[in-house]
């Protein structure tokens, strides 16, 4: 479903030249649940960024499902993402000024549905997370747990091949860490959405089928 | 989607109430401005009060005299004498008239002085002017054949004299001769240059002798064409007149510059030079877009700086897959929005100021009102701002990274 050949990510400043990620080479089959693990600045969220194409690796070869989306032009690039990928981050990134079903609404803008069939999809998408009854609120009156959960139902909403979670739970309590990853687990069984996880959790990284571990840019083992 | 662009467009004018009180302050101030101006300049130059057939005029309003040597030099209005020798034997207009410039006049009322305003005419100038009479009749041929003291005035000068516009018939003192009073009119607005006066007189009773030979005056010459295709025609019969023109003294002056001009070309023109005129328009326009881009460039001013507040948004949706074009369209929209509402704003404070002009009274009869025309070339010039403000903030934007913004934006 996913395969990385010989990626590497060099960050240039002004006269020095950083190695983010070197030689990474992996392949995630479908319906994989994956988790990324390594200290922090190893280059877990460039190698995330960079499946989610949200970032181009300097030399090497992002292939999804056998295509080569990097190489899209923006209008084409963007519907690939907005069809095969849902993104969850560390700091949920709602909107603010938009209420719940809103947010939960905005990858769907971005395709050819009427409006009746969006709100179906975002209140079907806020049921799975069990939030359907927050759908009015805005997130500045939302907890940490509810954030993340819709922030979850708006990366399932347009039911997208691929999950990538950028420590999704980083900034929960512990309990509230387990829920959501209870929903990621039901959506990777039920659903066999294909996640890729960034942690610093290893008890959680120990629930996911494959565990990848990072250190100064390379694949470790 | 128009209406999710809507909710946050609304939503960021709400939030940062500052932004949005600059950026509909520049806006709506410009805009108001603008539909004042163009009012001002509408009841001028336009086709309003007696000058309705504004479009089918031209006008000879300043002459230059000079002679090949270059010793003399004369340059402003012309004699009635030039005019009838020049303008008068024009064939191809429907009809040409001669007046005077306007002239102050003390009237008398007893012991008390009123100040107004007088011009002569001729009969054809009621024709090619359509006054709106209030009471009694123009001049005619035989008040000008027998230089009759007969006298059309205006309402001020009917109330201000008489105290009341039942004035047919009674006499009014100009300057110590006796005038009858044979109509009344509507006020002109001085603005209306060629129409505007208080009392209006045959040009036979000035006590000019119009047959001796001089150059300078008070004169001015309105053209009637029988239609604007015919400009060219005039000008060019014109120019040809005036070039074999006889000149009584050519030891002093043998050589005359003057040119039938559309209304707007004779208030601002400068004969010497028939170049400076476009250079001038050309200036006006600059300055006009000038003015207009500043709430533009301020605008997008802004709008660069609200990029950084929501970059965040932008790289969230970015990554859920809103493309580039998208985002342009979205804060063009929002742009739009604003703009619009900032225009909604301005044609209110429009309004009102007209309003406010037109009861104070500060041009005289001036009656400013904002027409259809006015109101699209408005709304034009708003979705204008809108969009250009827009084009370079959505382009910038379009440049952030993604993972960059939504690093550095940790809610």
């Amino acid at each position: 479903m996913i395969s990385l050949k010989n990626i590497e990510k060099t960050f240039q400043t002004d006269s020095i030249e950083t190695a983010a990620l070197s030689e990474i080479s992996l392949d995630i089959k479908k319906g994989e649940f994956i988790s990324v693990m390594g200290p922090s600045g190893c280059g877990k969220s460039t190698l995330l960024s960079i499946i989610g194409l949200l970032d181009i690796p300097t030399k090497g070869q992002v292939l999804i499902n056998n295509e080569s989306p990097l190489d899209y032009k923006d209008a084409k690039l963007s519907a690939f993402r907005n069809k095969m990928l849902g993104f969850v981050f560390q700091s949920f990134h709602l909107i603010n000024d938009l209420s719940v079903i809103d947010n939960v609404e905005l990858p769907l803008l971005y395709r050819r549905i009427s409006g009746s069939e969006r709100k179906q999809k975002a209140l079907a998408a806020l049921e799975k997370v069990g939030l359907s009854n927050r759908i009015d609120h805005y997130p500045s009156q939302l907890s940490g747990g509810q954030k993340q959960r819709v922030a979850i139902a708006r990366a399932i909403v347009g039911q997208p091949e691929i999950i990538l979670a950028d420590e999704p739970t980083g900034n929960l309590d512990s309990h509230m860490g387990n829920e959501i990853m209870e929903i990621l687990q039901n959506l990777n069984e039920t659903e066999k959405t294909t996640i890729v996880m960034v942690t610093h959790d290893e008890s959680l990284a120990r629930k996911t089928n494959r565990l990848i571990r990072l250190f100064d840019g390379k694949q470790v083992f | 989607m128009l209406k999710n662009y809507f909710k946050i467009a609304l939503k960021v004018l709400n939030r940062n109430k500052f932004f949005t009180f600059v950026s509909l302050f520049g806006i709506s101030i410009t805009l108001m401005i603008l539909i004042v101006l163009s009012s001002l300049y509408d009841s001028s130059f336009g086709a309003y009060g007696p000058e309705k057939k504004l479009n089918r005029m031209l006008f000879i309003n300043q002459v230059k005299f000079s002679d090949t040597k270059g010793n003399h030099l004369m340059f402003g209005s012309s004699s009635n004498y030039f005019l009838n020798k020049t303008a008068k034997n024009l064939k191809t207009p429907e009809t040409v008239s001669i007046t005077t410039e306007f002239i102050s006049a003390d009237c008398y009322v007893g012991d008390r002085k009123i100040s107004l305003i007088k011009r002569y005419t001729d009969v054809a100038y009621w024709n090619i002017l359509e006054f709106d009479f209030l009471q009694g009749r123009p001049i005619s041929n035989l008040d000008i054949e027998n230089a009759n003291k007969v006298a059309v005035i205006s309402r001020k000068a009917g109330l201000e004299y008489f105290g009341n516009l039942s004035c047919i018939g009674q006499k009014i003192n100009i300057q110590n001769e006796f005038f009858t009073v044979i109509g009344v009119v509507e006020d002109v607005t001085i603005s209306k240059f060629y129409s505007f006066s208080h009392i209006y007189l045959p040009y036979t009773t000035s006590g000019i002798d119009y047959s001796i030979p001089a150059l300078g005056g008070n004169c001015l010459a309105l053209i009637l064409a029988y239609s604007r295709r015919d400009f060219d025609a005039i000008q060019t019969e014109y120019q040809k007149i005036t070039d074999g023109f006889q000149f009584y003294d050519p030891e002093s002056y043998n050589h005359v510059n003057a040119r039938a001009l559309t209304y707007y070309d004779s208030i601002f023109q400068n004969p010497d030079d028939e170049s400076t005129l476009i250079y001038e328009k050309a200036l006006y326009i600059v300055l006009l877009l000038l003015f207009m881009a500043f709430p533009a460039i301020n605008l997008i001013n802004m709008n660069v700086t609200r990029i950084i507040e929501r970059s965040s948004e932008i790289g969230i949706r970015k990554s859920f897959g809103a493309s580039i074009r998208t985002l342009m369209w979205q804060f063009i929209v929002e742009n739009v929005i604003i703009t619009l509402l900032g225009g909604i704003l301005g044609f209110i404070m429009a309004a009102i100021v007209i309003k406010t002009i037109n009861s104070s009274g500060v041009i005289p009869y001036l009656i400013l009102s904002i027409n259809f025309i006015l109101f699209f070339y408005a709304l034009g010039i708003t979705i204008f701002f809108g969009l250009f403000s827009g084009i370079y903030p959505a382009w910038k934007m379009s440049k952030l990274q993604i993972m960059h913004v939504l690093k550095i934006d940790k809610q």
